[in-house]
């Protein structure tokens, strides 16, 4: 039998808390959005089964229908519905709350602590910020011109990254954290602009097989979104 | 035990506001803080990028000289000590990491595209574009405060120290510029005689654009 702790020792704060339950609730999302696949890999990475996972056609415009906003006003994708009927959206919301009760995820010091969200602050600032320019201009508007731009505009992130990723095997270091499930989704779909927009960083693209091979619901991810975009 | 070591910032820089107004708000004295001069460069010397090899500011330096930066990391480090600015429950958590993400992607990002053509470029057509851009955000949250104090509810959170400062400078880029929106600007000027920290917060902004000539 697998003891389950009532409490545990945060080390960060040496406090004895409650150990928080897997979330349960349900997730609205698609799978070809970035933010909706980091949530879901990281239920299937953690075998989350509690929570319910529903489909939101964004390509037909599922997510303005009333229903719809009328949970989640802002009409985005992922977005989250706790048992209650509670809602709210945005990944970086939803990722934390799915993964409160999982130590691996919790940061140990406040370095830690510091690293990740300085890492959740620059995710939308600099990384989703320019590679959803580059994949809509890509994949909706076939926009060429505005595609290369955008590439142009996301390169010092990804030499910064790839440099980093030289070092380690993971986004802030050798450990597995939130920062790879909300970066790896944004980065691995540059490679539908075309086979040659990746291989400038080698490093990324090893990092991008390290988590293919080693850590659980990657691959399926990936698949998951190229199964969507009919890829 | 409140926070200690090195906050690098600029008093027009809005992160840079949001850090400081908290560590007055929060009576801290013992987080140094030091002026990095952007307007000659000061954030891409290299003593400095050695420490935020980004050279962005707000930028911290823990005691033992570990640096990091992000006033989202940084205002939830100096006041990691501060019951009162911690969710108490997980729909509290929700509410304010769905406002963090939305911070970065709807509300500075407009409002930094306003600042910096109004500031730095002088671009007119760039700056009427980016307060268009703006107007929806500034819309839902001009209804929101019509019926709450602060922008998650009742009680002050975080998200009123990343909020305020971006939307208060949009009343240096023009007189009037907040005029549509009568509820941020009773929200703000319920920051000014409410909370501790805000009235020098923006003084010290109008100060240094007064300074800059802007």
């Amino acid at each position: 039998l697998k003891l389950q702790f009532l409490y545990f020792i945060d080390k960060r704060t040496r406090t004895l808390k409650l150990n928080k339950m897997p979330a349960t609730g349900i997730l609205y999302g698609h799978a070809f959005s970035q933010p909706c696949r980091s949530v879901q890999w990281y239920l299937d990475y953690s075998d989350n089964t509690a929570v319910e996972r529903k489909v939101v056609d964004v390509l037909g415009g599922e997510q303005k229908a009333a229903e719809y906003v009328a949970k989640f006003p802002q009409h985005q994708v992922p977005g989250f519905e706790m048992e209650d009927g509670f809602c709210f959206a945005e990944s970086l919301a939803v990722l934390k709350h799915v993964a409160q009760g999982d130590k691996t995820m919790t940061p140990g010091c406040p370095k830690e602590e510091a690293r990740l969200n300085e890492y959740f602050g620059r995710h939308y600032s600099q990384v989703r910020k320019f590679s959803t320019e580059v994949i809509f201009a890509h994949l909706f508007a076939k926009d060429a011109e505005k595609t290369q731009a955008g590439l142009v505009v996301i390169k010092p992130q990804l030499e910064s990254y790839n440099e980093t990723l030289g070092k380690q095997n993971y986004l802030l270091g050798d450990k597995l954290t939130l920062a790879d499930f909300l970066f790896a989704p944004e980065v691995d779909q540059l490679a539908w602009v075309g086979p040659e927009t990746l291989a400038p960083y080698p490093n990324i693209l090893k990092y991008l097989e390290r988590l293919t091979s080693d850590v659980k619901g990657y691959k399926e991810s990936f698949a998951g979104a190229n199964t969507a975009l009919g890829l | 035990m409140p926070a200690s070591g090195i906050l690098y910032g600029h008093p027009v820089s809005q992160p840079s506001r949001s850090v400081q107004w908290y560590l007055d708000y929060s009576g801290n004295t013992t987080v140094e803080r030091k002026v990095v001069d952007l307007m000659v460069g000061a954030h891409m010397e290299p003593d400095y990028v050695a420490k935020f090899p980004n050279h962005q500011v707000p930028g911290f330096e823990m005691e033992d000289g570990f640096c990091f930066a992000e006033s989202l990391a940084i205002l939830k480090h100096v006041s990691a000590g501060d019951e009162t600015m911690q969710p108490q429950t997980a729909k509290e958590e929700a509410i304010l990491n769905e406002y963090l993400g939305r911070h970065y992607s709807q509300v500075r990002k407009f409002s930094s595209d306003v600042f910096i053509y109004f500031v730095l470029t002088k671009d007119e057509e760039k700056k009427q574009a980016g307060l268009v851009a703006i107007k929806p955000q500034l819309e839902s949250y001009n209804e929101k405060l019509g019926k709450q104090k602060y922008i998650l509810g009742d009680k002050l959170t975080l998200a009123d120290f990343l909020f305020a400062p971006e939307v208060d400078q949009m009343e240096a880029v023009g007189k009037d510029t907040l005029a549509p929106y009568q509820n941020i600007v009773k929200y703000l000027e319920r920051l000014t005689t409410d909370v501790k920290g805000y009235k020098e917060c923006i003084g010290g902004m109008w100060t240094e654009l007064e300074r800059l000539n802007l």
